[in-house]
């Protein structure tokens, strides 16, 4: 008696089972997604699918294809689901690589894009973020870069220059946070193409809050910026002009690898209430390339030294203004603020106040190699 | 009674076990909705008061050797109304199994499984309940013990977390919210400490001496306190504020971002594992009502109980299924819970010091 | 319908009590009276031998059971030749024990005027030679295995265990069989508990005929309706001398090479004496590796089934395509190719080991070669699958003991149904149904998955790991032996270098 209940229940979830079902096989994966806005309120999604070849079958393994779709929706949701009407099998977002962003839509609030990202279990919190140099149609639609399909190059192209430090590693998850705090903005990659048909990192577009301002850092500037947020990866590259009395171009310039030691950030609220800055950094260097001269001396390398430190505060400098005039509290000092002049915190307005405090940067250098000459 | 005796250290892992459930997840969401970003100081207060709790039951079992909750209520109040205070325990029992099926199948539905019927999952969550819940004592202290590997799983996961931008400064400054906000966000962590209360049923039979028993209980308490502490703290400073206010599953959103070289969205992994110590929330009540019906209905056995009961959840559980009736249901059940944590245990305590444990009738 | 089991009893009733009346007839003065009786009570059988000796009386013995060698020999050679030949000889004096007797393989000499046999040994069996059990093959260690002679066995558990408090007890089972069933414990260190619960359930068993342990296996467990083996059952004298020293016992019966030892614990099953007779690190990655070829066995169907049918986002985006690729043209569903794959194992691995071994070599060309390639080509199973299922096999094959092995590929089949239906979360259910399975399962009273459940800290040091023999100076609480203390301190020395 026991036993048949049990069978008829199995037998049951059996024959009813398998609601959330989702077949691998089935599937049309999206890898990349493009959101446009052309100014009439409609959001026009580019998505890059992989598809199986045509005639691929019976090898084991079919060879996979990109084709490029697009549908409009007044939100994500929406047009997705106007694509799903197109395409034949499952769409499944959930795998997505890179989200584009063309570059006018993120001039507005980008938090209604991501909503559906953040609020539906099955998408993937750890794709990468990305703000197109003009229109993300324009980059997907490329569908072929260097001989690999373009979401992939894009992903490639991105997790390269993490490590270098070129940009932050943003992605979804990793921007949400950052999104919520008002003590705190961010930054992502500016992707564009570049004269080769290829994709190029051209720099860091600046948010403020959930807008972009329209103001990139260039990609040393960006590397310094990483530095000050002690946000490198293994280590930056640097090409510093430190003696530009040189007549040759090539003489003027050391290039460096330079690896984080210390980072120290501090605020320091006045009497009047005013708050000021100072970022110290320390960084390990190595010299990858100083075509000038050779450093066998100690007062060498001292002067050398001295004059990298001088090139990156002056340039440390410059990409704090640039991110005071974005409006841009990469460094997250407002969050500083808050937790420890709450008092202070509650009475400011910080998109006024950020602009006008005052910031020092200071970056340190200790040569510690020459490589195998000296 | 057809209980085995169990050791101390079953003991210490049936309270964890009994407290670490669903609620973990959503550890710092709740208490953070008053404390903001003190969150974590509520998890301590609660951590105090809950040691309070525990240290009461203990002296009313102290007083009352070799008999659980079920019989001293009987010395003391009387047969009749001490009847009527077990069978609010066993009402008490279902309420919060229904509670904590309705939760545990809504955790699923959202997270992973969204469009298989809540019914069948609250069959097999009532199913593998039952299946555990049926045990003698002795079986299921064994198997709360084995479920803490998961607990361990879960902290090696979240070392990974610290891969994630910490920014600890969410936790600063202390001043953010009042004390009485600090309070109120420990009264919603003090529910996620719910569990506790199986030592009214169990004492009895622990092997070991009373001053000892206190020890393991405080240790248990301690280290759910501590892993809740921890998993805040790891929480807050991976959130922050706004965004913690609106995930009501911080741990496992924080483990969703998390990426490896092979495997992805460990969220959903760690989740279906998860549903083992869920599990043993569960039985922990079915326990305590089916053996309050046992003592009843039954003279001590808690076979047909536990049947009977389940299927009084499943039809309980059917009825909930949006998410404001969930809310309210959770709410009401924490409230009530404090009763019976609190308020029966100290009252049977305050009585039986007033008449010298020989009741009311003495 | 119902009448006939009805009839069946009630003959069974009467034959019994036939048998029970034969019982205890004693032997009558006259020879022609007993030997006529014998002779009846074997059923005219034709190879009752009878040989009558000038002189002394006549001489019964059973043609297949007896060497004709020895009777020459010893017997007709010490009746004729020497006169205390006859009174240094034992006796019996009933019809029964007679019979026993010569099924035992004696021979009987009944005499006139005497109400007693004389009986002799000269049992003459053929067994086979002492040799290592094909399905416990081990590299490093003894080489010797039970065969089917119960004295043989016993005395290759006495050879490794010296000790006078090593115990074996005959026990008789089977109406109709008579068949001898040896229990073997080291008095000094078992539970007396277990041995009460032991002979308890044993009195429950009575049956015509015990055809092989399993029979008794299957009366004595706890569970009957657990997939889990409770008992080891295993061909290797070493091994049960091993259980022996841990406070267990071991059921031998005659006519078998297979010794069941209880209470066992789950873990045992995944211990080979491989792991003792190498260093230690080789003796821990082998246990960690059987283990994990125990999940491996168990859930990876289930867990592949579950990622390609519900959860693919779990798998790196690179991986996934090279999935979707093999998926891509297979028109059966997940579950049903893992299935339908499981089957084609099991039915290669069944029809090798019932085939002589030359033939069985084509099974495994044929299957691996020609199924395995072909089924992919005609895209009827993805490559994935094959892998996954393949693996499946190699793991539970490591798997020291192969009815655990069995048993752990049977367990798939539910995992893999659980996790087509739910994914994940059926998987994880699945395992927990299981868990509080082998929480609940007890062997004669000692639970089964200790030292897990109830955990013993200190005693794992051979579940995962197998640390150095000299650091588990205790046997297992579990099986609570009279004396814990396994050895002092072997590495001494050191102190004193």
């Amino acid at each position: 008696m026991k036993k048949t209940t049990i069978l008829l229940i199995i037998c049951l979830l059996i024959l009813t089972g398998c609601w959330d079902q989702d077949q691998l096989k089935d599937t049309r994966l999206a890898v990349g997604v493009g959101y446009d806005d052309y100014g009439n309120g409609e959001l026009y999604q580019t998505t890059d699918i992989r598809v199986p070849k045509l005639d691929s079958s019976a090898t084991g393994r079919p060879a996979v294809t990109s084709v490029i779709m697009h549908s409009t929706g007044a939100t994500p949701r929406q047009s997705r689901m106007n694509l799903e009407k197109e395409v034949a099998g499952n769409y499944a977002p959930n795998k997505v690589l890179v989200y584009i962003l063309g570059e006018e839509l993120a001039k507005k609030d980008i938090y209604p894009i991501f909503d559906v990202l953040y609020r539906y279990p099955r998408n993937s919190l750890s794709a990468k973020i990305v703000v197109a140099n003009g229109r993300a149609e324009d980059l997907l639609s490329l569908k072929v870069v260097e001989e690999k399909l373009v979401s992939d190059a894009l992903l490639k192209i991105i997790e390269s220059a993490e490590n270098d430090t070129f940009i932050p590693r943003v992605s979804i998850q990793s921007v949400c946070p950052i999104i919520f705090n008002e003590g705190q903005d961010f930054g992502l990659p500016k992707i564009g193409k570049s004269d080769n048909d290829a994709l190029k990192i051209t720099g860091l577009a600046l948010f403020n809050g959930k807008k972009y301002t329209g103001i990139d850092l260039g990609e040393d500037e960006a590397s310094i910026l990483l530095i000050l947020n002690n946000e490198e990866s293994k280590m930056a590259r640097f090409n510093l002009k430190v003696n530009p009395e040189e007549k040759r171009k090539i003489l003027q310039y050391v290039t460096v690898h330079a690896f984080p030691k210390k980072h120290d950030l501090k605020i320091k609220l006045s009497n009047n209430q005013q708050i000021s800055a100072e970022v110290k950094i320390k960084l390990k260097v190595h010299v990858a390339a100083y075509p000038k001269d050779n450093l066998s001396s100690k007062k060498e390398l001292q002067t050398l030294t001295k004059k990298i430190n001088e090139e990156l505060t002056r340039k440390a400098e410059h990409v704090i203004s640039e991110t005071q005039r974005a409006n841009c509290d990469y460094l997250g000092i407002g969050k500083r603020v808050q937790a420890y002049y709450p008092k202070t915190w509650a009475k400011l307005d910080w998109n006024q106040t950020y602009p006008t405090i005052k910031i020092t940067p200071k970056i340190q250098t200790q040569i510690i190699e020459t490589g195998i000459i000296k | 009674m057809n209980e085995k005796s169990i050791t101390l250290n079953q003991l210490f892992f049936v309270i964890v076990q009994a407290q670490i459930g669903i609620s973990l997840l959503s550890i710092p969401f709740k208490a953070h909705k008053y404390a903001k970003g003190n969150a974590w100081i509520s998890v301590i207060i609660a951590g105090l008061i809950v040691q309070i709790f525990v240290l009461i039951i203990w002296m009313l079992m102290k007083r009352h050797k070799g008999k659980t909750i079920l019989e001293i209520s009987q010395t003391v109040l009387g047969k009749y109304i001490g009847n009527l205070v077990n069978f609010s325990y066993l009402l008490y029992g279902v309420l919060v199994m229904s509670n904590v099926v309705i939760l545990y199948a809504d955790i699923i539905e959202r997270w992973i499984l969204e469009t298989t019927p809540k019914t069948v999952m609250i069959f097999l969550i009532i199913a593998t309940g039952i299946h555990l819940g049926k045990q003698n004592l002795r079986v299921i202290a064994r198997f709360f013990t084995i479920v803490n590997v998961l607990v361990f799983l879960l902290f090696v996961l979240s070392f990974f977390a610290f891969s994630n931008n910490l920014s600890f400064t969410n936790l600063l400054p202390i001043s953010q919210s009042s004390f009485t906000d600090m309070f109120k966000g420990s009264t919603q962590v003090t529910s996620a400490l719910l569990g506790f209360e199986i030592l009214l049923f169990i004492f009895p039979f622990v092997l070991g001496q009373e001053k000892q028993m206190l020890k393991k209980m405080t240790s248990a308490i301690a280290t759910v306190v501590i892993i809740y502490l921890y998993f805040a703290v790891l929480t807050l400073a991976t959130f922050s504020q706004k965004e913690i206010a609106i995930v009501p599953e911080p741990v496992l959103y924080m483990l969703k971002g998390l990426n490896f070289r092979v495997v992805e969205r460990i969220d959903m992994i760690f989740l279906s594992y998860w549903i083992i110590p869920m599990t043993t929330s569960f039985v922990v009540y079915l326990y305590i009502a089916s053996s309050a019906a046992g003592k009843m209905f039954h003279k001590g056995k808690r076979k047909y109980p536990v049947w009977y009961l389940s299927i009084l959840v499943f039809g309980i559980a059917y009825f909930f299924s949006d998410a404001i009736q969930i809310q309210t249901f959770n709410h009401y059940t924490a409230v009530i819970s404090l009763i019976f944590i609190f308020g029966i245990p100290l009252f049977l305590l305050l009585l039986s010091i007033i008449f010298k444990n020989r009741g009311i009738r003495a | 319908m119902f009448k006939k089991p009805f009839f069946r009893s009630g003959h069974k009733e009467k034959s019994s009590q036939q048998h029970f009346e034969v019982e205890g007839q004693r032997l009558s003065s006259d020879v022609q009276v007993n030997i006529q009786s014998i002779i009846q009570s074997f059923v005219n059988t034709g190879d009752l031998g009878q040989r009558k000796i000038d002189h002394v009386g006549t001489l019964m013995y059973l043609d297949s059971l007896v060497d004709q060698d020895k009777i020459e020999k010893s017997v007709i050679k010490g009746l004729t030749l020497s006169d205390h030949f006859l009174s240094d000889s034992q006796t019996v004096d009933n019809l029964d024990d007679v019979i026993t007797k010569l099924l035992n393989g004696f021979s009987i000499l009944l005499r006139d005027d005497f109400q007693k046999a004389y009986f002799f040994n000269t049992g003459g069996f053929t067994s086979r030679a002492v040799q290592e059990p094909s399905s416990e093959h081990i590299i490093r260690g003894s080489h010797e295995g039970f065969i089917e002679n119960l004295s043989t066995n016993i005395q290759l558990v006495r050879r490794l265990v010296k000790n006078e408090k090593l115990v074996v007890k005959y026990m008789e089972f089977g109406e109709r069989s008579n068949s001898k069933v040896a229990i073997i414990y080291i008095d000094d260190l078992i539970n007396n508990e277990i041995l009460v619960e032991l002979e308890y359930r044993l009195s429950y068993s009575k049956v015509g005929y015990i055809q092989s342990p399993g029979y008794l296996l299957e009366f004595i467990e706890d569970e009957s309706f657990s997939p889990f083996p409770q008992m080891l059952s295993t061909e290797r004298p070493d091994r049960v001398a091993a259980n022996l020293m841990e406070g267990r016992f071991a059921l031998i019966s005659e006519g078998s090479p297979i010794a069941l030892v209880a209470p066992i614990n789950f873990f045992a099953f995944f211990q080979s004496p491989d792991d003792y007779n190498s260093r230690f690190y080789i003796g821990s990655f082998l246990t960690l590796v059987r283990l994990m070829s125990l999940y491996i066995a168990m859930v990876l169907p289930a867990l592949y089934i579950a990622v390609v049918s519900f959860h693919y986002e779990v798998v790196p985006y690179e991986f996934m395509l090279t999935l979707k690729g093999t998926l891509e043209y297979v028109p059966i569903p997940p579950i049903v190719e893992a299935i339908g794959m499981a089957i084609i194992l099991e039915l290669l691995s069944e029809a090798a080991t019932r085939l002589p071994s030359p033939i069985a070599q084509t099974i495994g060309v044929v299957g691996g070669l020609v199924i395995g390639s072909a089924i992919v080509e005609a895209n009827l199973v993805s490559n994935s699958m094959v892998i996954v299922i393949a693996l499946t096999a190699i793991a539970s094959y490591t798997i020291p003991v192969s009815e655990m092995s069995t048993t752990i590929r049977l367990l798939g089949f539910p995992a893999s149904m659980a996790a087509s239906l739910f994914g994940f979360i059926g998987i994880a259910f699945y395992v927990t149904l299981l868990l509080i399975h082998l929480c609940k399962l007890e062997s004669f009273g000692q639970p089964y998955f200790s030292p897990i459940a109830p955990l013993k800290l200190e005693e794992n040091k051979d579940t995962f790991f197998r640390f150095p023999i000299w650091t588990m100076k205790n046997r297992p609480s579990t099986t609570e032996v009279k004396d814990v203390r396994k050895m002092g301190n072997p590495r001494g020395w050191k102190k004193h270098e």
